[in-house]
């Protein structure tokens, strides 16, 4: 386009050119069922064993959508994975060497991925620390303070054995919205059989029908009568928890929040007893962090079958009955092990009856075993909320003011503006009638022409000689 | 593009960025510099007031006409632009013609050199002997054109959609009037070479694969004003 000197275009003034920034707040609320669900759960098993048996695949992480993953419509929300410290009990009590000069720790074969699990935690202390050798702290006062207390003993604020959330940017856009975060969460497993066999109960391996088989429940007739003849799949690892929930909140961010090297953060609390700060989020990185020793029953027995390096089918469970029950059925193929439960096969023991959540679970179990338990049973399934809060978006404004004085923009190009001898229609012949427009659209153009915008009335707006009108057009960055 | 909510008394702008817009943002050359505005009433229906009188009408045009959203293709995203004429008691606009041999078409031939070509003549028109009046003349003219089938030889165009393959050619009058005191000038329209058999089977008329048939828009620089016309191919 050569010149625009003409009347349709007019010149936007420097100063009718203003530019203002404001924020866009969106509540994200994220049901049970999505996390629960594992079609809504999305794997990717990139961490392969070799060794014995089968071997085991997991994720690193998993992918909570809200909707079934395979679809295209569906929109990832956050990410879940869970993390070890190096000062961890669960590190600690099982680790059998370092190597000295690597500084590789080893684990025994009973574990998975340890190294894995300790690596995600100093990904995520790398990251919002700084320092990858650094340890989350709740409350976040202390944060990368010393591991110990007055005492020696270990610090309780510092978190050992981290849940990590973290949310996609679709959800979370440029930042989490203080005081917005709540989630509900069951800190209890499902009191299955293996849970209730230990509950208040010492372990006794007498009775056993001479295998010195652990026994697992009172005797018939004696006490609570336990279904025994439960199948080895059976477990409070795959069950919903169906009490216990509370509700952990960031209440008290809007005066408590702190700045990291990872951008603004503040404890998590639990609602009943906001002196309970049992994690962190990180508003800006939209990551949230849970102390899995404080929102879960630590010590809470746990029985199921896992992953695990186990070369071939562990068979002939239920020959052997303990106080009149078969002491369990059913067989477990290679590359899955059982934990929670001994069993016995031909008077050889297997599994450690005596399995806690920490440190047990979280040592034995793989990333996935470990997620698929805490998303699969510790949100429920139902259609209540399960994750809410707002995020922020800032948006950029540009606000053009587009100036029509009372003598421009009163004529019209549209074909029905005028009429076949190209008389204007909106003027009665022999009236000293002005003639009128209608604007229904604004276009903002570059120097040589070309739209580079454009904006819509909801409705057209009369122009003539008597009026001047100023159209605000906000551009959104 | 769906109707905008009309229900409030609140008048509501939606804006957006054209292609053209975006790809400038994304250049990250700085050439997005809003420089001009200008209205248009694409959706407006004057005829409302010839039907039911100038009060009446007005207010059933700003009443009963819905606003479709705003349009991301640049090129179709304003149709009718308001003008502003120095003198406010214009009642009569001029026009567009653009003819060949007098028809108000051009028809162009495959087969034989002679028909490959068509030379154009635009003018601005009044009716009546009248004279445009003062700003409603325009300098220069932008023609559109499918670059696929059709091209203004010895010219290149300042701008083309690369999927839609519409080409934009400046044309400038120059200091040429008709009788009217509007402006006159011409051009020619050729057939891009490489118009195959092949062109025709894909883009050719439904019912007819050995025509293809498009549209050429010439619209004045300075007004706004604009013409389409109808351009038909054949193959033989």
């Amino acid at each position: 386009m050569s010149t625009l000197t003409g009347g349709s275009f007019k010149r936007v003034a420097p100063s009718d050119i203003v530019t203002r920034k404001s924020n866009l707040n969106q509540l994200v609320d994220i049901i049970q069922e999505d996390v629960s669900g594992s079609a809504t759960r999305r794997k990717y098993q990139v961490f392969v064993t070799g060794g014995v048996g089968p071997g085991v695949t997991s994720s690193l992480f998993q992918t909570v959508y809200d909707q079934d993953f395979t679809l295209q419509t569906s929109n990832a929300i956050f990410d879940m994975t869970v993390g070890l410290s190096s000062l961890s009990q669960v590190v600690t009590s099982s680790r059998t060497a370092t190597d000295a000069a690597t500084g590789k720790m080893l684990f025994p074969s009973q574990t998975l991925m340890m190294r894995e699990k300790m690596d995600i935690y100093r990904q995520y202390a790398k990251t919002l620390l700084g320092n990858a050798d650094s340890k989350f702290f709740a409350p976040v006062t202390t944060i990368d303070t010393s591991d110990t207390n007055a005492a020696g003993d270990p610090n309780p604020d510092r978190i050992d054995e981290a849940l990590f959330f973290s949310f996609r940017r679709l959800f979370s856009r440029d930042k989490i919205k203080k005081e917005t975060f709540a989630m509900r969460f069951y800190m209890s497993a499902s009191e299955g059989p293996g849970s209730f066999e230990l509950d208040g109960v010492t372990p006794s391996t007498s009775g056993d029908g001479g295998g010195g088989l652990y026994r697992h429940a009172p005797r018939h007739g004696q006490g609570t009568s336990i279904d025994l003849r439960t199948p080895l799949s059976s477990s409070n690892i795959d069950k919903t928890s169906i009490s216990g929930s509370v509700i952990l909140t960031d209440i008290g961010a809007a005066t408590n929040t702190t700045t990291r090297f990872g951008g603004e953060v503040c404890s998590i609390v639990r609602s009943d007893d906001t002196s309970q700060r049992v994690g962190l989020v990180f508003y800006d990185h939209g990551t949230v962090i849970l102390d899995l020793k404080k929102i879960t029953s630590a010590s809470q027995h746990m029985s199921g079958v896992l992953d695990g390096m186990s070369g071939g089918t562990i068979s002939g469970l239920g020959t052997n009955t303990v106080g009149g029950y078969e002491a369990a059925l059913g067989s477990l193929p290679a590359g899955k092990v059982h934990i929670g439960r001994q069993i016995k096969s031909d008077h050889n023991k297997y599994g450690n009856a005596n399995a806690k959540f920490i440190p047990d679970f979280l040592a034995s179990g793989s990333i996935d075993n470990i997620v698929d338990h805490i998303a699969g049973s510790r949100f429920q399934s139902g259609s209540l909320t399960a994750m809410t809060f707002q995020n922020i978006t800032r948006i950029n404004s540009t606000l053009i003011f587009c100036r029509a004085t009372a003598d421009e923009f009163n004529f019209s190009t549209n074909p029905t503006y005028t009429d076949n001898s190209g008389d204007i229609v909106a003027i009665e012949t022999g009236t000293n009638q002005r003639s009128f427009t209608f604007p229904t659209t604004i276009g903002l153009h570059d120097e040589s022409g070309t739209v580079l915008a454009v904006a819509k009335l909801s409705r057209p707006v009369e122009k003539n000689d008597e009026k001047d009108v100023t159209f605000r057009v906000r551009l959104d960055f | 593009m769906g109707f905008l909510d009309h229900s409030t008394n609140n008048i509501i702008l939606d804006a957006v960025l054209t292609d053209a817009g975006r790809r400038q943002l994304a250049a990250n050359k700085g050439d997005f510099r809003i420089a001009y505005f200008s209205l248009a009433d694409d959706e407006v229906d004057y005829s409302l007031i010839t039907k039911f009188g100038r009060a009446i009408g007005k207010e059933k045009i700003s009443k009963n006409t819905p606003i479709f959203e705003a349009q991301t293709n640049a090129q179709i995203a304003l149709k009718n632009r308001l003008l502003s004429l120095p003198d406010p008691t214009v009642t009569r606009l001029p026009s567009i013609t653009a003819s060949v041999a007098g028809t108000e078409s051009i028809t162009l031939s495959r087969l034989t050199a002679a028909n490959q070509e068509a030379s154009v003549t635009l003018e601005q028109t009044m009716t009546g002997g009248r004279t445009i009046p003062d700003g409603a003349v325009d300098s220069s003219f932008t023609v559109i054109m499918p670059d696929r089938f059709v091209k203004l030889p010895d010219r290149s165009f300042f701008a083309i959609d690369e999927i839609s393959r519409m080409a934009s050619y400046t044309i400038v009058a120059g200091g040429q009037r008709n009788a009217s005191g509007g402006a006159s000038t011409s051009f020619r329209v050729r057939i891009t070479s490489g118009l195959d058999d092949e062109m025709f089977d894909g883009f050719g008329d439904q019912g007819n694969k050995s025509q293809i048939s498009s549209v050429i828009t010439i619209i004045g620089n300075q007004t706004g004003f604009r013409k389409d016309v109808q351009v038909s191919i054949t193959k033989t």
